[in-house]
């Protein structure tokens, strides 16, 4: 009894005096906090499901037979409850940034009900041109959604068909998504002789057979559904490729690799013989794809890098890859302060985002420099990063491949980012070219600290329950829109702290995960509501915003 | 002959662009053949439309395919003599190269006077093992690691091997397939997703005297927390307990498990430093067979000055490893223990990690051509450390070796062999070392190069004879698995022992030997009688014709 009513302590000094007030106290009045747990989609009672309440102890338990829990001995007031359970999906998961965890009431005595939402699943089969199965087969599931004001197209774990050509994707969310099959990694027929041209594979494709993205089916998953994906695929030639690598060391192996035009890994692996310098794919489909080749310096640990963009419609010899060692991006950061806030010295001290001021150590980095490369549908790439500190005297990113990056500035702390340049390359609106082999010209950023507050009071409409403050910046119409602060409707003003000066179009909404504010096209429907705030360094500035309800 | 790939690279790269391999055929094309049948292995009925592979070694784009007609029959023409690999596959068999046995198989040497026109080519169904993995409530087990073991021959001992492990799926179900016949034993591995720690609190209560004690506070539920133990199929707690499951080719078995959660138990480490601020941290881990354990999810959280809990952890018989951290430098102790409830631990009664360094060297003093490393190897305690050379042959593991008994072994034995080992701060004999507990030990290891080789014919009755097992067995053959060597006979019953280390061996050959667990004290020597006696010196090439026995 008594242990449940102490707060989570960790090697806390009590005063005796408290703890003996506790001991012989007498019990004061407890409460019940009880709910049941059901299927969102059929509405019947969820068995086994753990529920989590988090009070001053956090409880939690398996609901029974019938759905129901019921923490016993609470102390009164308003608890959040959550709730999980393998093949669900709690409320919270599925809306995400910042969708509120359920309360419950202990006084009101209220059961609560506790809705999971069934997971989705994607299965099939996937035959070749005699209706065979064909086992190995890689099976990826793309889920298009909105995701930071953005479409994205975000990849499920890879799968592979089995033995019998069966394939199973669980866990999928409400949404929308494409599935794509293959292709075969190995030929399913060969010539006479091999080094000739014949050899036949199953070539990749969208459900329900389409080439590409763009003529492919979507498949609608709904909270439950299990969707039956059955594909015959038809066998293509398939081609080899061949040729030459040069510029590595003696002591230097070589990685290849063959991607297709969708960044998917393809064919069996590339040969390469070190002493000749020649190589040799496995078998791949017709299509676009690249070969890259890969070496590093044991010693300096310089790496090199080559790629080839070939339009595959026949075996191809003689291609040549020549490494170039990868650029090194010199990074240079100038802090302007201009604040003089009380007990803040910026030579040696500097505030973190948290507020409180931070040590200015050896280690601290002003901000950390992110180069994303561009995204292909299946392959999350390798990001660049640095945080720039004291430490280094010559801060860079080494060993990055040629190629388009964006460049993301993380400032650590309120500073802002006033301007992120490569030579004549405003880095804050255009992508980033990295040139093979070359050296780069460094990336310039100035942070300052001079940033503007703004804040302001929200009306709700009706059935607004909750609204999301978009900033859109008018100076640089090119980066993506930001959203803020979150609100309920209970709450009817916000503070955004630490914007660079600037002109901004300010958006309150009511369901920003259904919303893509990265698209200016989209956006431009609402832009009308959207007030105009001009902001001069350190000021603080107030708006009033009307919440715009975000249709079906 | 021996496969320098496993047989998916083969198919993958290795097979069709061995490019390094010296030209063994003739560039001028005479009208040889290799002809046979694909059959069932079982049945030997013909196999149709299995895709069949002939490489010439080593010579580039040599690489034919033919696919079996209705009888079986494949057939490649207008060959030139040389070596040839021979390599088959069909749907639903095991993909393998002719007479294959693991990394041997019987290369096809072609001439005028060789019959290469009558090959029995056996290719064995695949065998599988599924089932479904359920839990107390009968619910399906997701993401559940089923673990295959294979008893089986390695390095020429009977062992059961782990071999590979699959995951459940949403229906807790899992499918080993592409197995070869033999006995298999499955495991399951899981935790119960729901499951939470109970966490002990220490809270300091100072009365108005300024005495100090501690009053403990648990929170969580003991009901949530709980875990699976490894459950053999079937409902057993280890393997000596579990039933095996035999696999004849083209069985499909089912292995069904019930998953049942018992108690979580915690561990209370008493650091004997409790004054400095320090971190100590579990890594546990746990024994599933010979040659395998497996690492145990635990978490390890301060619940006072110089007091640390491990929670999560199962019953039975547990290595933990106390890694304690502190001032960035962090010491590593070993305790073996048997867990049936809660229990104490003082840390001082864990045993210190040792640092083990060295040097080695080849006892020609030639400078070596690739990067070597050693292997501290304990069967008893069921551990392995690597051990890298950097170029001037020094190594160095710091504090992270436990107490114990070890085999010192050759990282890539063909390279190397180990001639002669001394050490300061540990007990050897022969290739073992008796390591004591904090006890730095430093080693000095003379290496000697394989150079020599031999080639023959395995002959029975006076004949050649393909597909025997060839083992070049060495003198005092328990203490140098280093030094054996084995191939199989090809086609005109030829044989080759590359990377022979200088010394004395006699050659056998057994025919029907790719069962014998030929390490086994006692297992080879009664076919040593029946061997040829043969002396290597560095750098010499030997002929020796070898008696195939039964």
């Amino acid at each position: 009894m008594f242990d449940r009513m102490l707060p989570a302590l960790l090697l806390l000094v009590v005063p005796n005096t408290l703890f003996a007030n506790l001991q012989f106290q007498a019990a004061p009045r407890t409460y019940d906090a009880r709910g049941t747990v059901v299927n969102s989609v059929t509405g019947e009672a969820v068995s086994g499901a753990l529920v989590q309440l988090y009070g001053a102890r956090q409880r939690a338990m398996l609901t029974g037979p019938d759905g129901k829990f019921q923490f016993e001995g609470l102390p009164n007031g308003s608890f959040q409850v959550s709730v999980q359970k393998p093949g669900y999906f709690s409320p919270e998961q599925i809306r995400r940034n910042g969708a509120p965890l359920k309360l419950v009431n202990t006084e009101e005595e209220r059961p609560v009900t506790l809705k999971l939402i069934p997971e989705g699943i994607v299965y099939g089969r996937i035959t070749g041109d005699n209706g065979e199965p064909l086992g190995y087969m890689p099976v990826q599931i793309l889920w298009e959604r909105v995701e930071n004001g953005k479409r994205t197209r975000e990849n499920s774990r890879n799968v592979r068909t089995d033995e019998q050509g069966e394939f199973r994707q669980a866990e999928l969310q409400p949404g929308k998504y494409f599935v794509f099959v293959g292709p075969s990694s190995w030929p399913a027929s060969f010539p006479a002789r091999l080094s000739q041209g014949g050899a036949r594979g199953y070539p990749g494709v969208f459900y329900p057979g389409a080439p590409d993205l763009s003529s492919a089916a979507s498949v609608e998953i709904t909270p439950g559904k299990h969707a039956e994906i059955n594909l015959s695929l038809s066998s293509q030639p398939f081609y080899r490729i061949s040729g030459t690598v040069s510029g590595y060391g003696p002591e230097q192996g070589v990685t290849m690799q063959m991607v297709s035009a969708s960044g998917q890994p393809i064919g069996a692996g590339v040969q390469f013989d070190e002493a000749r310098g020649t190589f040799r794919s496995s078998w791949v489909p017709a299509g676009a794809c690249t070969v890259t080749a890969e070496s590093q310096d044991p010693k300096t640990n310089q790496q090199s890098y080559a790629s080839q963009r070939l339009n595959i419609t026949s075996d191809l010899g003689s291609v040549h890859l020549a490494l170039l060692p990868s650029a090194v991006i010199p990074v240079n950061i100038r802090l302007e302060t201009t604040r003089n806030e009380p007990q803040v010295d910026t030579t040696s001290y500097f505030f973190s985002s948290g507020g409180r001021n931070q040590m200015r150590t050896p280690q601290y980095s002003p901000a950390r420099v992110v180069l994303k490369p561009q995204q292909h549908l299946f392959m999350q790439q390798q990001e660049f990063s640095q945080s720039v500190t004291d430490e280094d005297p010559t801060p860079a990113i080494r060993n990055v491949p040629p190629g388009l990056y964006s460049v993301e500035v993380n400032p650590s702390g309120p500073p802002y980012v006033q301007s992120a340049r490569s030579g004549s390359v405003d880095l804050l609106e255009q992508s980033l070219t990295v040139a093979p082999g070359g050296s780069n010209q460094p990336i310039e950023i100035v942070l300052r600290d001079d940033f503007a507050t703004l804040e302001g009071s929200l009306a709700f409409g009706p059935g607004s329950e909750s609204a999301t403050i978009i900033v859109i910046s008018a100076n640089s119409p090119n980066a993506v829109p930001q959203r803020n602060v979150v609100l309920t409707n209970t709450v009817h003003s916000f503070q955004i702290p630490q914007l660079a000066p600037g002109e901004y179009k300010i958006l309150a909404v009511d369901n920003p995960d259904e919303l893509e504010y990265g698209n200016p096209d989209v956006v431009r429907k609402y832009v009308t509501k959207a007030r105009d705030v001009s902001l001069t360094p350190n000021q603080k500035a107030k708006i009033e915003l009307e919440v715009v309800h975000i249709g079906d | 002959m021996i496969l320098r790939y496993s047989c998916a690279m083969l198919l993958a790269v290795g097979l069709f662009t061995q490019s390094n391999v010296k030209p063994t055929a003739q560039p001028s094309a005479q009208n040889l053949l290799v002809s046979g049948t694909v059959v069932d292995a079982l049945t030997s009925q013909p196999l149709s439309q299995a895709q069949v592979f002939l490489t010439a070694q080593g010579v580039r784009d040599s690489e034919q395919f033919v696919m079996t007609g209705e009888d079986g029959r494949f057939r490649f023409k207008n060959l030139s003599p040389g070596h040839y690999v021979l390599f088959g596959n069909h749907k639903g068999y095991i993909q393998q190269v002719y007479k294959q046995h693991a990394q041997f198989s019987t290369a096809i040497i072609v001439g005028p006077d060789l019959d290469t026109e009558h090959l029995r080519f056996d290719l064995r169904p695949t065998a599988s093992i599924s089932g479904q993995v359920l839990d107390e409530r009968n619910e399906p087990v997701r993401n559940a690691q089923a673990i295959l073991f294979h008893q089986t021959i390695r390095f020429g001992r009977h062992t059961t091997w782990r071999e590979r492990e699959v995951n459940t799926d949403d229906r807790g179900r899992y499918r080993l397939g592409y197995l070869l016949p033999g006995v298999y034993f499955v495991a399951v591995s899981a935790q119960p997703w729901y499951a939470q720690r109970r966490t002990h609190q220490h809270i300091q209560l100072t009365d108005s005297s300024g005495q100090t004690t501690y009053q403990e506070i648990t929170n969580g539920e003991p009901e949530l927390d709980v875990v699976y133990p490894v459950t053999f199929f079937s409902h057993a707690e280890n393997l000596a307990e579990a039933v095996p499951i035999t696999l004849h080719a083209g069985d499909a078995e089912v292995a069904d498990f019930s998953l049942q959660p018992v108690p979580a138990l915690h561990v209370l480490i008493h650091s004997a430093t409790s004054s400095e601020p320090e971190n100590v941290w579990a890594q546990v881990s746990q024994t599933l067979s010979n040659g395998s354990k497996m690492g145990v999810q635990t978490n390890t959280q301060q619940i006072a000055p110089g007091l640390f809990e491990i929670s999560g952890l199962p019953p039975g018989k547990l290595r933990l490893g106390l890694v304690s951290s502190k001032d960035g430098e962090s010491n590593t102790r070993w305790n073996n223990i048997q867990l049936a409830g809660d229990t104490d631990i003082n840390t001082s009664d864990a045993a210190p990690s040792s640092s083990v360094s060295g040097v080695m060297k080849f006892d020609d003093n030639a400078k070596r051509t690739s990067p070597m490393s050693l292997r501290l190897s304990s069967g008893a305690a069921n551990e392995e450390y690597l051990m890298q050379a950097d170029e001037r042959g020094e190594f160095s593991l710091k504090g992270s070796v436990p107490p114990g008994t070890y085999d010192l072994l050759v990282g890539q034995p063909p390279a190397g062999a180990i001639r002669a080992l001394s050490a300061t701060g540990a007990k050897v004999s022969g290739h073992t070392l008796e390591i004591a507990a904090g006890q730095d030990v430093k080693l000095s290891v003379v290496l000697s190069r394989g150079t020599g080789k031999i080639s023959g014919v395995a002959l029975k009755g006076g004949k050649p004879m393909d597909g025997v097992m060839v083992v070049l067995v060495p003198e005092d053959p328990e203490r140098n698995l280093e030094l054996f060597r084995r191939d199989q006979s090809d086609s005109d019953g030829s044989f080759n022992l590359p990377a022979v280390h200088p010394g004395k061996y006699t050659a056998v050959a057994i025919e029907n030997g790719w069962e014998l667990d030929w390490f086994t004290p006692g297992v080879i020597q009664k076919y040593l009688p029946g061997g040829k006696l043969v002396q290597v010196s560095a750098d010499s090439t030997q002929t020796v014709d070898v008696p195939v026995q039964p």
